[in-house]
């Protein structure tokens, strides 16, 4: 039936063009965000460098290394995973959360059962999957973080570390290094890596050393988490919009085939129908001639029809 | 007078940087002012105005509402980190 299959041609060609409609708005949703989210890390950025900066400058303070923020505590683990709150964006939350399934891995291989702080949904739903309910959960935030949403997360994770049985603190996020490259990796936040150098800088402290860091610790979090959701934002961001560019493509390349496909079929109906039209023309003519010609002869084509 | 580099720096950007003659503020041992070449510290904010006193180029005094934080003065600079802060209405 080629008049047939030439209309089931144009009603998916019609489909493949209303999906490419939505997969191109989708990618340029994502490349106004990535600006926005890229702005967004740049003025998180010298927060999280002074932050930094003073933390060297205890760690490098005789009375504060041995605080177990620098030397470590109890035996129980928090693992921050920040994933993504949406899909179709290629492999980005399947990379990120196979890295944390890695450093979960190695953590129970080591004796311990970590405790999964998850955030976006898409972090959530996975490790509900496998059976292992997050302790937990923050979603709906991963696109645009406020920095709200990083007290809220930190605010859980110091729950954890006040019941004194917690000594590590990892968070496991895609980090953001160029708009050309993002690399999902498992760092380790507490206990904090101690400055080797001896600072001679004499630093007077209000109140002491011990409970700065004790304050200052959760404040430290808190601008990590923060810049590791920015980050793990603006790389979603850059991965949703090379896979909705590459399903637009791809659309493209769909539509060009089965337009191709639909005019042949066309052009086969067309043919066939011209076919049809000369063959019944010729028959008929073949009819006359036949008319004559036994009229003429007496002739009989089917001599058993008659 | 001699002026020390002053950064008030949030999560959401840098508040506030540049000289001024002096910058006062409340930590966890009471108010403390810093001037130009003070010696190291390192202090936790509490929920206070702070001040930033004669600063270069501007007015007499920018005065800002601090959500706790830190405040680290080394080489001549005062850092101050805060959580949130914003700049308060002039009365």
């Amino acid at each position: 039936m080629p008049a047939g299959q030439e209309r089931v041609l144009r009603r998916r060609i019609r489909s493949v063009q209303s999906t490419q409609k939505i997969t191109r708005a989708m990618e340029l949703i994502a490349s106004s965000r990535i600006l926005r989210a890229q702005q967004a890390i740049t003025a998180a950025k010298p927060y999280a460098e002074r932050m930094q900066a003073v933390v060297a400058e205890l760690s490098a303070t005789p009375e504060a290394r041995e605080h177990w923020v620098f030397a470590g505590g109890g035996d129980g683990k928090v693992v921050v995973v920040i994933g993504a709150d949406r899909g179709l964006s290629g492999a980005f939350n399947s990379s990120v959360l196979r890295v944390a399934d890695d450093l979960v891995r190695q953590l129970v291989a080591r004796g311990s059962r970590p405790t999964v702080v998850a955030v976006g949904r898409k972090a959530v739903a996975h490790f509900n999957f496998k059976g292992q309910p997050p302790a937990d959960r923050f979603e709906g935030m991963a696109d645009r973080p406020r920095f709200e949403d990083a007290q809220a997360i930190v605010a859980a994770v110091q729950r954890h570390l006040e019941s004194g049985s917690v000594g590590e603190v990892h968070v496991v996020s895609t980090r953001f290094l160029s708009v050309g490259t993002q690399r999902p990796q498992a760092r380790r936040l507490v206990p904090i890596e101690r400055t080797d150098e001896d600072r001679n800088t004499a630093f007077e402290f209000e109140p002491d050393p011990a409970e700065i860091l004790d304050r200052l610790l959760p404040r430290w979090l808190e601008a990590e988490v923060y810049a590791a959701m920015l980050e793990s934002a603006a790389s979603f961001h850059v991965a949703q919009q090379r896979a909705m560019k590459a399903a637009t493509d791809n659309a493209d390349k769909l539509i060009k085939t089965l337009r191709r496909a639909m005019n042949r079929a066309r052009q086969d109906a067309i043919t066939t129908e011209i076919m049809e039209i000369v063959g019944g023309a010729e028959a008929l003519r073949q009819d006359d001639a036949d008319d004559e010609a036994s009229s003429r002869q007496e002739m009989y084509v089917f001599p058993e029809a008659s | 007078m001699a002026t020390t580099q002053v950064d008030l720096v949030t999560p959401s950007g840098m508040l506030f940087s540049g000289q001024a003659e002096m910058v006062v503020c409340r930590t966890a041992g009471g108010d403390i002012a810093f001037l130009a070449n003070h010696m190291p510290y390192v202090g936790a904010l509490a929920p206070h105005p702070l001040r930033v006193v004669h600063p270069v180029g501007g007015p007499d005094e920018l005065a800002f509402d601090v959500e706790g934080g830190f405040v680290e003065v080394s080489e001549n600079r005062v850092v101050v980190l805060a959580s949130s802060a914003q700049r308060q209405r002039q009365p």
